[in-house]
């Protein structure tokens, strides 16, 4: 017999819910197994050996927090990568950000050929980054590069790139924004879906460009550069391969990232303990520049009229 | 609408579940099945692992050892060969299989790596098998330095395969064309930089042309230093005791050649050119494994040559050596097929292949080094004066042991001799070294 009750809207849309949630678990679950054996269980081994000396060999010995105090008290060195990690992400969080949303905006142009210029900006994204990075040697070379080069075209004597404290993280912070074709792409996704009549009514009320960009674009646009500014923020905080390949780290550790420090503690040292509390460190920190950008995004991040819990 | 209706999704859902459930289990299975290590198979073949750290051409002649190895013990054991080229690769592997307890039977080391490997118990003792083998291994024919760099706290833990020194690579061809006079055996470093600052071309108001390159790797260093009366560790190796007037006065001649252009500033020859074979300078410090590597890159465009290393304020040359060789790991199953296995690669017969033949770097076997030199004369192939890295080994060598903390003190070398030339005092340079080792010292 066939129950002809009709089901209230509440009762249909949560059965729904809990199907999708079900099929969602399910398609999940491979990136779970994935997430549990290569994050979650490496994060608590971490955790835990941060409060140990282990050297890689026999048991762990715990030593409470004795390596947070001498990494926080002791430890000039961590002191310096966390300033250069930091000067990196204040140069290259920017500076990427306003580069990969300027040339979407150029890229969102209706031109002819404009395809091609897309195609070129995103090219970079693609390459390996150790053969790029190799490239750029070349690039920084001090006296046969050719950015020295140029410069010495209109006068400006040669900069030692790459062997200078001082020029060092710029030069590392050119070499990321080259890759910024990657995000350009996103954003002009995002501009792409901005309505068009949202600029139509601007251009009727007399909206100039710059009015339209701080009014129309910035704010429908602020999802794509919250996720862009999030994503950005953690690999800036994350840098490696370029201070890995490109200097050592030097000179004098003008380039010692975090992550190079850790790599340096865990694989040259084999301190993996301390390694554990500077990685632990590393992620704290992560966590609450992260968790600080969360909060502010209900400022400046607008997702449209969409009601939370909608269910039509 | 009925409840039938609502359902199908879920219906399929279920099955599907099961099916990737039990996909998931057989991944779990095949890939614990694919960790399983190596060992004797059905057949009774033991399988060995050897892990190298060789250029392509240096793996073909390893290649070919280890089937000739492999026939002579009649298909009993059966060597799966990891080749790792690049060094910092191979180490990061080495020291992550250690940690997982994971290491290979057999694995080529350094002699830096001996103490360091040594305490951890990732390789293993060989005395008693030398011993017990020494009419085969014949450990006299090693070289005694070596030998002494292969052994921590009384016990040995490799067998040699080469044994490495620096010298002076020049192009004879440059010095004819400026009638300069080729250096002889009694140069000092003065006469060294001052011969250096006689190639200085420039163009344009640019450098087109240098004397020498300069070499600042750690272990090479440490000869350096000690020709000119200093210390970089204490003797009994529990501290850096780099910073000395005597290894400022070092540094500081270094630095006065390269801002006499004598010597190019840090990154300052052309990316990815050799400057030696590039013809950009007229000498080229570099150890005897670059021999095979310098023919080919120079590839008779010029004549050249290598000379022995000046001598410093002492009346020394101070020459550092350092060599590679092969251990067995602390954790090795088979420890006798294993043993079997590093035998037949520091063989006088392998000595052969993977040396003598091509006439790379100096043979880990006295005996072979004759025959290394005999067949470099008659290939008529430069360098010449191939045999002086033989005899700086027997008269000039200083006694190198490598400390417990090396890969530490490599690091912080690297990391602040890089500023050398581009605005790093020596002293600094020096102190900061000494500092910042000492200080890994105490928290290891």
């Amino acid at each position: 017999m066939f129950d002809t009750s009709r089901p209230t809207r509440r009762q249909t849309g949560s059965s729904l819910r809990r199907k999708e949630a079900r099929a969602g678990l399910i398609w999940v679950q491979w990136w779970f197994v994935g997430f549990l054996l290569f994050t979650l269980i490496p994060i608590c081994a971490a955790i835990y050996l941060s409060f140990t000396s282990w050297q890689g060999i026999g048991a762990p010995q715990w030593i409470g927090i004795d390596n947070y105090v001498e990494i926080l008290s002791g430890d000039p060195v961590f002191w310096k990568s966390l300033r250069v990690t930091a000067l990196y992400t204040a140069l290259a969080l920017p500076s990427g950000l306003v580069l990969g949303f300027g040339l979407a905006m150029l890229m969102n142009q209706k031109l002819r050929g404009v395809t091609v210029f897309r195609t070129i900006y995103y090219l970079p994204s693609i390459l390996s980054g150790v053969p790029v990075l190799i490239l750029w040697m070349f690039v920084f070379n001090r006296d046969f590069g050719i950015l020295n080069w140029m410069l010495d075209l209109v006068g400006i004597p040669a900069v030692p790139w790459l062997n200078s404290e001082f020029w060092v993280v710029p030069a590392i912070t050119v070499t990321t924004l080259w890759g910024v074709g990657g995000s350009v792409i996103i954003y002009l996704a995002g501009l792409q879906g901005v309505p068009t009549e949202l600029y139509e009514v601007a251009t009727l009320d007399g909206a100039g460009w710059w009015r339209t960009l701080f009014t129309v674009t910035l704010p429908m646009m602020s999802p794509v550069v919250f996720f862009q500014l999030v994503l950005a923020l953690i690999g800036s905080l994350q840098v490696f391969a370029q201070a890995y390949i490109l200097t050592g780290g030097g000179p004098n550790y003008a380039s010692y990232f975090m992550s190079l420090y850790i790599y340096n503690e865990a694989f040259i040292g084999l301190r993996l303990g301390y390694a554990s509390a500077l990685a632990v460190i590393l992620f704290i920190l992560i966590l609450l520049v992260t968790a600080v950008v969360f909060g502010t995004s209900r400022f400046w991040v607008y997702y449209g009229d969409s009601v939370e819990g909608d269910e039509s | 609408m009925t409840k039938s209706t609502l359902t199908p999704l879920g219906t399929t859902l279920l099955t599907r579940r099961t099916l990737l459930t039990a996909a998931a289990a057989g991944a779990v299975g095949v890939s614990l099945a694919a960790c399983a290590p190596g060992g004797t198979s059905g057949t009774g073949t033991k399988t060995l692992k050897l892990w190298s750290d060789h250029s392509t051409e240096e793996l073909a002649g390893i290649k070919q050892v280890v089937a000739d190895f492999e026939k002579a013990q009649g298909g009993s054991i059966k060597v799966e060969i990891l080749n790792i080229a690049d060094g910092g690769q191979y180490y990061t592997k080495l020291k992550t299989a250690a940690v997982g307890n994971n290491l290979p039977d057999v694995f080529y080391v350094r002699t830096f790596d001996t103490a360091p490997f040594a305490t951890k118990t990732w390789t293993r003792p060989i005395d008693d098998l030398i011993q017990r083998d020494s009419t085969e291994v014949v450990p006299d024919d090693f070289w005694a330095a070596q030998t002494a760099q292969f052994t921590y706290e009384d016990k040995v833990y490799a067998l040699p395969y080469d044994f490495s020194n620096i010298g002076v690579y020049i192009n004879k061809s440059m010095f004819e064309a400026e009638g300069i006079p080729l250096p002889d055996a009694s140069w000092t470093w003065d006469d060294y930089y001052a011969t250096a600052a006689k190639f200085v071309k420039k163009e344009g108001g640019k450098q087109t042309r240098w004397g020498t390159t300069l070499l600042t790797a750690d272990w090479y260093m440490l000869g350096v230093f000690a020709s000119n009366g200093g210390k970089v560790f204490s003797d009994d190796l529990t501290q850096c005791v780099i910073n000395s007037s005597e290894n400022v006065a070092t540094l500081q001649a270094m630095l006065d050649a390269m801002e006499a252009g004598a010597a190019p500033l840090p990154n300052a020859t052309p990316a990815g050119v050799d400057p030696f074979s590039g013809e950009l300078a007229a000498m080229y410090i570099m150890g005897s494994f670059a021999t095979t590597g310098v023919r080919a890159s120079v590839d008779g465009k010029f004549d050249w040559d290598v000379a022995p290393l000046p001598n410093g304020s002492t009346g020394t040359r101070g020459v550092s050596c350092a060599g590679g060789g092969w251990s067995i790991a602390g954790s090795a199953g088979d420890v006798d097929a294993s043993w079997e296995l590093v035998k037949a690669l520091a063989s006088p017969a392998a000595q052969e292949i993977l040396i003598v033949e091509p006439t790379r770097s100096v043979p880990g076997r006295q005996s072979s080094a004759e025959q290394w030199a005999e067949q470099a004369a008659a290939s008529n192939e430069p360098p010449a004066s191939i045999q002086i890295f033989v005899d700086q080994m027997k008269t000039d060598a200083i006694d190198v042991h490598y400390p417990t903390f090396w890969q530490d003190f490599q690091t912080i070398w690297g990391n602040q001799i890089g500023t050398l030339g581009a605005g790093g005092e020596p002293a600094a340079i020096l102190a900061n070294v000494q500092d910042e080792t000492n200080k890994l010292i105490a928290r290891s």
